[in-house]
């Protein structure tokens, strides 16, 4: 993988170029996280976990860009490792064509100031002993965006932009309901103005009417702030209605990527054609063939050889179990990775 | 509160408490003498309504004594127990929080703290340093520190793994406010518990330590040093080391119910690992 670890530039934080040539905010390349199982009295490496295996993509500034798959595929591993709150074996993040892992500790808070993200379980992701005005003013001044009287305005404009009435700046978090506490988890992380927002799953834990309250307010958000959003749910039919493109992820690997319309009127790998035929259809005239993937998810402690899906493929051929297929443009903006399309 | 003393152990408890609070706080105001008096014509004297419960070989009246002894009792355990939980919360939340090398050091002084028996070491310590109160606090807050460590330990491994936690390190936060901020706010209910659990052994500690002569000096009454002068006289004047041995039972026995019910009340949870020397 001597190509992925090229040599970066290092530039300076400080006044980063406000936005690159080609407006691309979040590059990813080649990054892997491999959890090392350890057994025995002397901790000896006996595996690896595969969380994420060589996944690359880009955001450009202001768009959305979806991660669907299935429980376990790696896709919360892959939000820590780009925030940087676990560290990658490999690869390379760059924000603004800044590397992020060769960052240290002060340029690193710096950026940290311009990415953010939105956890699933909002119960767990606010701290049961901090009012919600106290959560939030925290990140403020931990940047120093405001002082004194500011701070208390800037959260009061906070609230009132996820829709959370500013006199409850001062109740716990245990007094509100888990859409309320998704709103507050929002509001902290709109506290510091970021460009990127990572939403992980930011819908799932919710009602279903109120999932979509959500999903519209990170829609309104994006529109007033111009936010650029990696939106990582399991829930397909979430994902198209918020994203702009959609990666599909499968055991730790990108196995497709393509706008969010292509992909809904023509997936091409065969585990997207799975995924997408199991959205429930409105209309009961339309008689979907639902494909039915046989067996479990492999562990990705245990990655099969050749292509990971080729255990569950409906289409796999011989090729498949001997050689991984490679992330391939087959039209413009729509890469796949599968033999099936190789000519 | 209310839920505390709901519970018949925790009434029994919180009432033995604020008896010794009552007993220690104002001493000097209820106690009938001085008691530091020595009055020769009433040495000896059993319990007579001008002397509740009796006077010693001096003639000191030994209720007063046992009054200002509560003081001395109160204030030894109390101070102690609050080296002991900030010593010990301070390296459990660097041992946790930082983990790797620092973790190996803070724990394995930890282990090395709680495999030599408390009384054993605390023998040692004021042997070395010399006896007086003021050494005594300290050393009882330099043994007990190593179970408050681990407990705090514990539980910041399981608290930095919280998506609050991760949520302030992608704002930027520093470790030192993540550690003071957000960390040991969320262990507050645990080191409330375990300082009450230990409350008691502190008492039994600071008592076994005045009577082998190492704690409170003479002449001040410490309810140790008292059973221990009372001793001589046990065939003629049982009452000198008896008003001092209920005392201490009836006031470890408070502590020990009232931490009880306080760890059933604020963590569930936690139940068996008592407070440690």
């Amino acid at each position: 993988m001597s190509d992925h670890s090229r040599e970066h530039e290092r530039i300076q934080v400080v006044d980063p170029p406000h936005s690159s040539s080609d407006g691309t905010l979040l590059r990813v390349e080649g990054l892997k996280k491999y959890f090392s199982i350890r057994k025995g009295f002397f901790s000896r490496i006996v595996g690896h976990v595969k969380a994420v295996d060589g996944v690359s993509f880009e955001i450009r500034r202001g768009e959305t860009l979806g991660l669907v798959g299935e429980s376990g595929c790696g896709k919360t591993t892959l939000a820590r490792v780009i925030l940087r709150l676990i560290d990658a074996t490999e690869g390379e993040v760059s924000f603004e064509e800044i590397p992020v892992f060769s960052l240290n500790n002060r340029e690193l808070r710096k950026l940290r100031r311009r990415m953010q993200i939105i956890f699933q379980d909002p119960f767990g992701s606010l701290n049961p002993r901090l009012t919600v005005g106290s959560m939030i003013s925290e990140a403020i001044k931990i940047h120093k965006l405001a002082k004194g009287g500011g701070i208390r305005d800037r959260v009061v404009e906070l609230l009132d932009r996820v829709g959370i009435p500013a006199e409850h700046m001062n109740r716990y978090p245990h007094e509100f309901s888990g859409g309320q506490r998704q709103r507050i988890g929002i509001a902290r992380a709109l506290a510091v103005s970021p460009d990127l927002v990572i939403a992980d799953e930011p819908v799932s834990a919710l009602d279903v009417s109120i999932q979509a309250q959500i999903i519209n307010l990170l829609k309104d958000l994006q529109n007033d702030l111009g936010l650029t959003y990696l939106f990582i749910a399991h829930d397909l039919g979430v994902v198209e209605y918020i994203s702009d493109r959609v990666a599909v992820m499968y055991l730790g690997k990108i196995v497709e990527i393509t706008d969010s319309g292509r992909l809904y009127s023509g997936a091409m790998h065969p585990y997207s054609e799975a995924l997408l035929s199991a959205i429930p259809s409105l209309d009961p005239a339309k008689k979907s063939e639902r494909i039915i993937l046989q067996g479990d998810v492999p562990s990705p402690a245990q990655v099969p050889p050749g292509c990971p899906f080729h255990t569950r493929c409906p289409h796999a051929k011989p090729i498949c179990q001997q050689e991984e297929p490679v992330l391939k443009e087959i039209s413009r903006g729509h890469q796949v990775s599968c033999w099936l399309y190789e000519t | 509160m209310r839920r505390l003393i709901s519970k018949r152990n925790g009434m029994i408890g919180f009432f033995l408490v604020l008896l010794v609070l009552i007993a220690g706080i104002f001493a000097p105001y209820i106690a009938p003498y001085d008691p530091y008096d020595i009055d020769m014509d009433v040495a000896l004297s059993p319990p007579t309504f001008a002397h509740p419960l009796g006077t010693d070989f001096f003639g000191r009246d030994v209720l007063s004594r046992l009054l200002v002894g509560a003081r001395i009792s109160l204030q030894v355990s109390v101070l102690a127990r609050l080296i002991a939980v900030a010593l010990g919360a301070l390296l459990g939340l660097c041992a946790g929080y930082f983990g790797g090398r620092v973790d190996h050091i803070v724990m394995r002084l930890a282990d090395v703290t709680l495999a030599y028996p408390g009384l054993l070491l605390l023998i040692a310590v004021m042997a070395a340093v010399g006896p007086s109160l003021t050494s005594l606090i300290i050393a009882l807050g330099a043994v007990g520190w190593a179970g408050v460590a681990r407990l705090v330990r514990a539980q910041v491994l399981s608290l930095k793994e919280r998506e609050f936690v991760l949520a302030i390190r992608s704002i930027g936060g520093s470790p030192l406010n993540i550690m003071f901020r957000h960390l040991l706010p969320n262990c507050s209910s645990q080191l409330i518990v375990i300082f009450s659990m230990g409350l008691g052994m502190a008492v039994m500690a600071e008592s076994s330590m005045s009577f082998l002569g190492l704690g409170a000096q003479p002449p001040l009454p410490s309810w140790g040093s008292m059973i221990s002068s009372g001793l001589d006289y046990l065939r003629v004047a049982p009452w000198l080391s008896l008003a001092p041995g209920v005392a201490i039972t009836l006031e470890v026995l408070g502590f020990n119910l009232l931490g009880d019910a306080l760890r059933d009340v604020l963590d569930p949870k936690l139940s068996g690992s008592g407070g440690r020397l």
